[in-house]
């Protein structure tokens, strides 16, 4: 693919992904408890994705390795904000045991 | 279910606004430093810390302020039949360099004088000017207003004195190195003038393997030539000759020695302020030599497109003659590489095939230049290389763009989105703040927070159909 082309298409991951750190913002700041924890983990989770898309298209050395370490971070938040959430879910569901 | 009631005192919220005006500067430093010039954060970094390492510092500096516009005066002069332009302007201690165009082509550039004399002219002619001041603060250039003179209808004297000069390495002017020329840049860019309008430039650069080029000056006798090859650290001599195209019988040559050194060491030699002896000939008081170097054949290269303009994304076509220059051309196969290089000296594509020229006198060769090449003026180099000698040919040819969005008389293209982009991430930036403001403003507003036990309360979780517990 055209360098510019792949540049736009990055530009556009990094202004839809900014949107979403913003309304998961605005989430974190409107719940409490489990629900606040889960989705603490997916803004973290959101922001890294966010950076590894930002230091991929910046202009130095390192930089795919540092956005793959970025992209490492993103899936762990994100899975713990899953199981955060899968775990409020099944105790609510009175699946666990309080 | 919890109500939110906060008291915020008058002091908690100028610390809370500092804090915030702290956050917002330091992000946009951050963003701007990391989009435009990501390297720009670590050295002033390194620069913050070093002072406040420092118990004292000195400071002594001499702040410049951006380039003058020039005021250009000057007039046709006739001087024992010899005809020229003089050009003056203010001196400006912000300006380092001075370009002039005349007719709206460049006619001589990296200028440190504040005049200049124009013997390339005619009689019962007019000729428009404009000065570009150069200089290292602001914008870096500040263009005057354009003034046209016109020559006498006569002027008769002495015969014309064809001449042709080396005048600038690396955009500096070589009549201002005090020292040996030394440079640092392994690729360097020459520039000249000669009194020969539309002369072909030839030029030799004695640097190991021999390179020979061609190429040719504009209307105004301009030219301008970069090395193809990273040339060796050492001493190097260019000679070039220019030709009339119309007459080969009209010459003038110039040569010019200089020095390659590691970056380190030009360092070094700078602050020891060690003076030494220019090395620099002019040729042209010499008898003019015959237009031969070692090389076998030279390479002439002309564009086919029409007025030498190609559409993005359209082929360039081009013809490559073989002048043969040696009876006894080796019957052997040549590298021959086509490079496209914009007016930056970047190369926008390069390819190669081998070709034997002895059995082939020219060539026509077409090349796809990408639909997003930006417009601009390029030129296309034919090389070819057998080992020993390094032969070059060039053309120039001009690329426009089809735009993406065009209102009225306004055309925007893919490049100059693209060109944009750093622009576009510093707007981005501001409008996810200012959306991050709106929704930490809307959340205070927010009456209660929701946990999971509300959401259960309010039937979000209802039981699963068809689930015994």
């Amino acid at each position: 693919m055209n360098n510019n082309l792949e540049l736009l298409f990055h530009f556009a991951i990094i202004f839809l992904s900014l949107f979403s750190i913003v309304y998961t913002f605005g989430v974190v700041w409107r719940v409490e408890k489990k629900l606040d924890t889960s989705f603490k983990f997916l803004l973290a989770a959101i922001i890294s994705f966010t950076l590894s898309e930002i230091i991929l298209i910046l202009p130095f050395d390192w930089n795919q390795s540092i956005s793959l370490v970025m992209k490492i971070i993103f899936i762990v938040f994100f899975l713990a904000g899953i199981l955060e959430m899968r775990h409020m879910l099944r105790k609510m569901d009175g699946e666990l045991k309080k | 279910m919890k109500k939110r009631v906060k008291k915020i005192t008058g002091l908690r919220k100028i610390a809370r606004a500092h804090a915030v005006f702290f956050l917002i500067s330091f992000g946009l430093y951050t963003a701007l430093s990391a989009i435009l010039t990501p390297s720009f954060i670590l050295s002033d970094m390194r620069n913050k810390s070093k002072a406040l390492a420092d118990d004292t510092i000195t400071l002594v500096a001499k702040v410049l302020a951006p380039p003058v516009e020039p005021i250009v005066s000057g007039e046709a002069v006739c001087t024992n039949g010899n005809l020229s332009i003089q050009l003056n302007w203010p001196t400006d201690e912000n300006s380092t360099s001075f370009d002039i165009d005349r007719d709206g082509s460049p006619l001589i550039t990296s200028l440190i004088e504040s005049q200049y004399a124009d013997s390339n002219v005619v009689v019962s002619a007019s000729y428009t000017y404009t000065v570009t001041a150069r200089g290292p603060m602001g914008p870096g250039s500040a263009v005057s207003k354009p003034i046209a003179i016109k020559t006498p209808d006569e002027c008769k004297g002495s015969t014309l004195v064809y001449y042709e000069k080396i005048t600038a390495i690396e955009s500096k002017n070589i009549a201002s190195l005090e020292d040996v020329p030394q440079i640092t840049v392994q690729k360097p860019t020459f520039s000249g003038h000669t009194n020969i309008p539309y002369a072909k430039i030839f030029i030799t650069l004695h640097s190991g393997p021999e390179i020979t080029a061609i190429t040719y000056a504009n209307g105004n006798g301009y030219w301008s030539w970069t090395s193809p090859e990273t040339l060796d650290l050492g001493s190097h001599t260019i000679e070039t000759i220019a030709v009339d195209p119309n007459d080969s019988t009209i010459t003038a040559t110039d040569s010019f020695s200089f020095e390659i050194v590691e970056k380190t060491t030009s360092q070094t030699n700078a602050n020891s302020h060690k003076k030494k002896e220019i090395k620099k000939t002019n040729l042209a008081q010499r008898p003019t030599p015959a237009i031969i170097t070692t090389a076998p054949f030279e390479i002439a290269v002309s564009v086919r497109n029409p007025d030498q303009i190609v559409y993005a994304g359209n082929n360039l076509s081009f013809n490559v003659d073989f002048i043969k220059k040696s009876p006894t051309l080796a019957n052997q196969d040549y590298k021959i590489f086509y490079d496209v290089i914009d007016s930056d000296g970047r190369t926008v594509s390069e390819i190669y095939e081998n070709i034997n020229p002895t059995q082939i006198d020219s060539l026509e060769k077409n090349i796809l230049i990408p639909i997003l090449t930006k417009a601009g003026k390029y030129k296309i180099i034919v090389k070819a290389y057998d080992g020993r000698n390094l032969i070059e040919g060039e053309d120039f040819f001009q690329v426009k763009e089809l735009p993406v969005v065009s209102v009225g008389s306004t055309s925007i293209s893919l490049t100059q989105i693209m060109q944009s982009l750093g622009w576009i991430s510093l707007l981005l930036f501001l409008l996810f703040l200012i959306l991050l403001g709106i929704e930490h403003h809307q959340s205070e507003g927010a009456l209660i927070q929701i946990t999971e036990n509300y959401l259960r309360r309010h039937g979000f979780l209802t039981k699963r159909k068809g689930v015994q517990r």
